[in-house]
């Protein structure tokens, strides 16, 4: 492959693409802030959940035959919903509580505000957001990401072997595969293979809760460096995950096939791969230096962007199979108001983004002279 | 002797089997999987057998209604929620004026009608009349405005009239049939038949039992309306230009999205311009709890609720839904919000005033208490804030094969009986589903843990109570005790016996009650505790004074220790009002008395309040360890409140990391014997737990942390030995120690047993004047019948009652002056209440009667009396007909019979005459044969003719006799059928005119 040197125009660039992304990230974070912050979105749901729990609270004061005089009661009550206003800085205006944490989302030193954010993760408070996305993200790594590490590996060199073979069986096949797996949502597809390989077939678990215990017991295995709990646990997590990565490759391999299949199929048409085969070259030639070589830039924005976008979690999925990720962490903290995690996740999948898209940069500029004209 | 040896051997099993039976302590299972399973998983799972049960009643209906219908599958249902919709009545518009104004001078002063005004109030200090109008007004000049909406211009939900005619749009029987499948139980109000305390204010929701009527509605929506000044253009209300618009918001999560729908679609047709708004948990309580009412983001809402145990005795839904009490009227209590207030009175009172005399026992009699039920409930109705549909039946999906179940009627399958009792037949573990096992407010610990049903559900199969709810009366009955009461109350006062104890807070001691005045009590209940003292904790230790008194001067202080109750004030602020109302304890050999301060018409109840007294769920060493972490060294926090304001995590002793803490505090010895000796110290210097004693318990529950991984430790039917957040699942293993007082089907009340009504006999109704209704009736208990008569027109309620149980059945005497109230030749409604005092929740039936003059009924009666009379006779004529012609018919075979046997005998002489006779003549032929040949013939054809003759008279006469008796018979025939047609035209006439 065709590598520039990293000269200073290059790394000037480079550097130039790294602020550019750093602004758009700090654009994005405050945005964000302002958002959930301006348009009083946290705060109507927070007021909402203290007045639920001032409710709950004065119902338990007021027990039936309670002696205590009336005002003594909703002195009490005051007292309590003081607190928590203050607990939930709704005792600031809206721009202190959202921006002042924005710096703080650096070092993720936020605070989880919502049981039921924490909840979730089988977790309680106090949690900083960066614990909490620490648990989230290996779960999603391991179903989703992984299923698309997979699929990338299967479609990238298959991808444009179809295209050559344009019109074959195999080419027919992975199109009508690829509509198939794109009519049927991934979730439902989920729901499909618990209730034939677990529940029926017994092949599966039906229960998919204890990989979390289990990635729990591998970080501990590995960090006291114990070899053999290393294994067992590895195959519970390959027992209760297998399928799905399964299901999830699935899903997502037919639109990789396709998609890898398009980018190539205009590369197979253009007249100097007509001219590399008229000229005698191999198959295998063709497809490695005239093909694969062309569409690596696209291909690799597409797998490197992709994997990037997987660390979101899938809702839906993560919840057939209660295999709570940051799909359902973003899912929950919207619904709860919690604003220090959304902003704290908007932050991270920004930033995973950002890093991605600034090694493609840097890949740009090292693969395609062009980039830097 | 082989047969007997057989016999042996095939009974031997039976033999080794009983007595270990018979001493079987603890539940009924070995082990119970305790384990997390999803909604849309619980199907597949309980088809497939994954789990036995699933113990989380939200389930969908219609899977509830596949998994009815699978083989081998049962739902067990219970009225465990409700459902709603509340209405905002805030006003747009709130104006001062002054001097002190009634409604009507409010209406003249601004030109409009008064049903456009919502509330006024005079403000002394101002000299000012509040007024609160539910559209937008011009003002005069003096007129001070308060708050003016920028958002809407009027809000029809804010006039009461309107709001109550929304109940008559609430198609509950077809929601209750296509939306609940059946899994629901329509309500009017707040109480229904869901609710114990129903029975006694039935007769006021009968007069409002409402029925859908959209024609009735829009006539009066459309006056109502009219008469604010709203105008209809193009079939959309407008006020002052604008199109009154309502906001609904509707919850997507169940049933009440299509609930929701239905009534939003209704108002539309009403001519309302609805905006309907359908979203989730978060947002929706975001919006109708979280915004000032008169913000308008919302104008009705689907809520729904949860019920909780079985209450005989209940005063909380009125308190709840019908009264600003707890909170829960729009405005919320808020006081940055506009707050709803009541519009009606009863005698004087509002909803509200009665509902606190109830709820806070401010009544004398229990006569006085259903009065205070009743005239809220009442009032609420009329206020209609909330349009009452459904008692929602959660549904509790159970294997069939599932055994030693108790159907609780407020908590279904969440009953704690259920755990004690379950088994499957053949197997020694059952396996239980439930929506969590770990969220983050799932907390085990016993100051202020367990809030929610994921940490309650299983801890209660963990520990034994003290006093609970009888699973379908409601009433309070004693657990894992006996009790006695004896009450001075409502206003009189017993005296505290001088060797009472207290914990004093200020000294950290138990002392002498009457040292700190504490002399006299309204009530004394006596706990018999034997089934707790010598009886085992799960590690092993016997349970003594030092765990019951220890722990619960531990709570006491926790209330009242001036620096401790700063600490966690959401633990003083809920317990010590329990706690003030206990005046002195006395631990007396095995018995407690409890001295406390309350008065309650159901001896039971003032039991129930005792409790506060009593602390037995976990071993003193535990109570210590928990007030160490939370107030000693302060590394967490016991409440919620505090966990949030000071950013503890908040204790439970059942994770990992808690029980961790704990064990490393006793393994240092930094929870120590000294430091909590004083709470074991009784006023006479005896101490009830030895250093050794502690010490043992103490590498006790370090054992069952290293053995479990919790320091959870108890007294009930099973010992919690696993508990992982992370998989989402528990274990609970029986505790079978021979000192557990209680065996598996100890709990077990199986199915209750309702009346059931099996005859009604319903008389016609005399105006005036009196009838008799008998009911025949079975249950279980003592059944009690109530009855209420209603006009089903008007639903005016003429009569109401009690049934008096009588040898022929239960009676209802419809007295004169109750018919004199009544119109004849009409149809009234007997509607007929019946339950138990063992299954209190009631069967309710309805029979309709038919009134007419009294006159008409002695009438009728007078002529019911002459049919009977001619009945009688005819039925008199014909047995003496029926006598007649059998005498007849006797009589003519007699005659026939002897006119045969005499022919008979002539004709057997003449023919031995002739035999005689012929041989005579032979014989004489023979001995003069050819003498007198010729004159013998002659003779002989002379003697043959006589004979004939003979014959042909007697014949005749034989025939002349029986014709005169067939004569007879068919004269006597003949007179039968005419007296037959006589009777049946005096019939036909009689029947002719009674039409």
């Amino acid at each position: 492959m065709y590598c520039m040197p990293l000269d200073r125009r290059s790394l000037r660039i480079i550097a130039f693409r790294g602020l550019t992304l750093t602004f758009t990230l700090i654009v994005v974070v405050i945005l964000t802030a302002i958002i959930v912050g301006a348009t009083g979105y946290d705060e109507v749901i927070l007021r909402a959940v203290i007045n639920e729990q001032v409710r709950a609270y004065r119902e338990e004061l007021s027990r039936p035959g309670s002696p205590v005089p009336p005002e003594e009661r909703e002195r009490m009550v005051r007292e309590y919903r003081d607190t928590l206003v203050r607990v939930y800085g709704l005792d600031k205006p809206w721009y202190i509580r959202s921006l002042s944490n924005v710096p703080r989302l650096v070092t993720l030193d936020l605070y989880v505000t919502q049981e039921e954010v924490a909840g979730v993760l089988g977790l309680r408070r106090p949690l900083k957001v960066g614990d909490a996305i620490a648990v989230a993200l290996p779960r999603t790594i391991i179903m989703i990401t992984l299923a698309y590490v997979i699929s990338a590996f299967i479609s990238v060199p298959i991808g444009p072997y179809i295209a050559y073979k344009r019109g074959s069986v195999f080419d027919k096949s992975v199109i009508v595969y690829a509509a198939i797996t794109n009519a049927f949502p991934v979730w439902w597809i989920a729901m499909l293979s618990i209730f034939i390989f677990g529940f029926y077939l017994g092949l599966a678990p039906t229960s998919y809760r204890p990989i979390i215990a289990q990635i729990s017991k591998l970080s501990d295995a590995i960090y006291s460096l114990n070899i053999t709990n290393i294994i067992l646990t590895f195959k519970d997590i390959l027992y209760y995950s297998y399928l799905p990565i399964l299901v999830v490759t699935f899903s997502l391999l037919g639109a990789w096939l396709y998609s890898a299949r398009a980018v190539a199929i205009r590369v197979v048409s253009e007249d100097y791969v007509a001219a590399a085969r008229a000229k005698g070259l191999s198959e295998s030639t063709i497809v490695r230096k005239y093909i694969l070589r062309v569409i690596a830039g696209p291909i690799l924005t597409f797998v490197i962007l992709g994997l990037a976008g997987s660390i979101g979690g899938y809702i839906i999925t993560e919840t057939v199979f209660d295999w709570p990720g940051m799909g359902l962490l973003y899912y929950v903290a919207i619904s709860t108001g919690d604003s220090p995690t959304i902003l704290a996740l908007v932050y991270v999948t920004t930033l995973v983004y950002i890093v991605a898209r600034f090694i493609l940069e840097v890949l740009y500029v090292i693969l395609d002279p062009r980039v830097k004209l | 002797m082989i047969a007997v040896g057989l016999v042996l051997i095939l009974l031997m099993p039976v033999l080794a089997v009983l007595p270990a039976q018979a001493q079987v302590k603890g539940p009924a299972v070995d082990r119970v999987e305790w384990f997390r399973v999803n909604l849309p998983d619980v199907e597949p799972a309980i088809t497939a057998g994954t789990i036995d049960l699933y113990i989380f009643g939200r389930v969908p209906s219609d899977v509830a209604v596949r998994l009815a219908a699978t083989p081998g599958i049962r739902i067990v249902t219970a009225p465990a929620g409700l459902t709603d919709i509340v209405l905002n009545p805030a006003p747009v518009h709130i104006i001062k004026l002054p001097d002190r104004l009634d409604k009507d001078t409010v209406a003249l002063r601004l030109g409009v009608n008064p049903i456009l005004i919502r509330y006024t109030e005079y403000i002394p200090e101002e000299r000012k009349t509040l007024v609160e109008l539910c559209g937008v007004v011009d003002l005069p000049r003096d007129a001070e405005e308060v708050f003016k909406s920028t958002k809407v211009t009027f809000n029809p939900f804010c006039i009461r009239e309107l709001r109550f005619e929304l109940n008559y749009v609430f198609d509950r029987e077809k929601i209750l049939r296509e939306v609940y499948r059946g899994f629901a139980t329509i309500k009017y109000t707040h109480y229904g038949p869901d609710d114990p305390t129903y029975v006694e204010i039935a007769d006021i929701v009968a007069k409002y039992a409402f029925t859908y009527d959209f024609e009735r509605v829009r006539r009066r929506v459309s006056d109502i309306m009219t008469a604010a000044g709203a105008d209809l253009i193009g079939g959309k209300w407008n006020y002052k230009g604008k199109t009154v618009d309502i906001v609904g918001i509707i919850r997507v999560e169940d049933e009440r999205l299509l609930l929701g729908r239905a009534f939003a679609l209704e108002l539309l047709k009403l001519g309302f311009n609805v905006i309907p708004s359908e979203l989730e948990f978060g947002p929706a309580i975001g919006i109708v709890y979280g915004s000032n009412p008169i913000d308008f983001e919302w104008h009705f809402y689907t809520e729904g609720w949860g019920k909780g145990v079985l209450d005989r005795w209940d005063p909380g839904n009125l308190a709840q839904f019908g009264a600003d009490t707890l909170g829960y009227l729009p405005g919320w209590g808020e006081p940055e919000y506009w707050n709803y207030k009541h519009e009606l009175t009863i005698d004087g009172k509002n909803a509200s005033e009665y509902a606190n005399m109830a709820y806070y026992m401010n009544v004398k009699s229990k006569d006085e208490w259903i009065d205070a039920i009743k005239k809220g409930t009442e009032l609420a109705i009329l206020e209609s804030i909330r349009i009452w549909g459904f008692a929602t039946h959660d549904k509790w999906p159970v294997r069939a094969e599932v055994q030693g179940l108790t159907v609780d009627l407020g908590a279904g399958l969440r009953s704690p009986f259920n755990c004690r009792g379950w088994f499957v037949p053949g197997r020694t573990d059952i396996k239980v589903g439930h929506l969590w096992v770990f969220t983050a407010t799932t907390v085990w610990n016993t100051y202020r843990g367990f809030r929610d049903v994921y940490s309650v559900d299983p801890a209660r199969c963990t520990y034994d109570f003290v006093v609970w709810r009888h699973p379908f009366s409601g009433m309070p009955i004693p657990f894992r005790v006996k009790f006695t009461v004896e009450t001075a109350g409502p206003e009189g006062k017993l005296t505290v016996p001088a060797d009472a104890i207290w914990f004093d807070s200020v000294t950290d001691k138990w002392v002498y009650a009457k040292d700190l005045g504490r002399t006299e009590a309204t009530s004394k209940v006596v706990f018999d505790m034997s089934m707790f003292l010598g009886a085992k904790w799960h590690h092993g230790h016997t349970i003594t004074w030092a765990d019951l008194l220890g722990s619960l001067a531990l709570y006491l202080d926790a209330a009242y220790d001036p620096e401790k109750s700063r600490i966690e004030r959401e633990f003083v602020s809920i317990y010590k009002p329990g706690f003030d109302t206990i005046v002195a304890i006395r631990p007396i050999d095995n018995n407690l008395e409890v001295y406390v301060d309350f008065w309650h018409f159901e001896p039971s109840y003032i039991a129930d309040w005792a409790t506060w007294a009593t602390a037995t769920t976990l071993p003193f060493e535990l109570v210590v360890a928990q007030d160490y972490v939370g107030y000693v060294s302060k590394e967490r926090a016991l409440s919620l409140t505090r966990s949030r304001a000071e950013g503890l995590p908040w204790l439970s002793l059942v994770l990992r990391g808690d029980a961790s803490l704990i064990v490393e505090h006793f393994r240092a010895g930094r929870i120590s014997y000294v430091d909590y000796v004083n709470y074991i110290t009784m006023p006479d210097g005896r101490t009830l737990m030895a250093r050794d004693e502690w010490d043992s318990r103490v590498r006790s529950i370090i054992s069952w942390f290293e053995k479990t991984g919790t320091v959870w430790v108890s007294n009930g039917p099973y010992m919690l030995t696993y508990y992982s957040p992370e998989e989402q699942k528990l274990i609970l293993e029986a505790f079978r120690d021979p000192t557990y007082p209680f065996g598996p089907r100890d709990w077990v009340f199986g199915e209750a047993t309702p009346v059931k009504i099996i005859r009604i006999e319903a008389p016609l109704l005399p105006v005036p004047g009196t009838a008799k209704v008998v009911i025949t009736a079975t249950g279980v208990g003592e059944i009690t019948i109530k009855y209420i008569l209603r006009d089903p027109d008007t639903l005016a309620i003429v009569a109401s009652g009690e049934a008096t149980p009588r040898p022929e059945g239960f009676v209802i005497e419809l007295k004169e002056d109750i018919t004199e109230m009544l119109l004849p030749f009409r149809v009234y409604d007997l509607l007929i209440i019946a339950y138990s005092s063992d299954v209190t929740l009631p069967v309710e039936t309805t029979v309709r009667l038919q009134t007419l003059p009294a006159g008409l009924i002695r009438e009728i009666a007078g002529i019911e009396k002459a049919v009977g009379e001619l009945e009688k006779a005819l039925a008199e004529t014909t047995k003496s007909l029926t006598a007649r012609m059998d005498e007849l018919s006797a009589r003519l075979s007699g005659e026939l019979a002897a006119s045969v046997r005499a022919l008979s005998d002539t004709l057997s002489e003449a023919i031995s005459d002739l035999s005689k006779a012929t041989s005579e003549s032979i014989r004489a032929l023979g001995t003069e044969m050819g003498r007198q040949l010729g004159e013998l013939r002659l003779t002989t054809e002379e003697r043959i003719t006589g004979v004939e003759t003979r014959v042909a008279r007697e014949i005749d006469a034989v025939r002349q006799s029986s014709d005169a008796a067939q004569s007879n018979a068919r004269l006597a025939l003949i007179v039968s059928i005419i007296n037959l047609i006589l009777i049946l035209a005096v019939l036909g006439l009689i029947y002719f005119r009674r039409s």
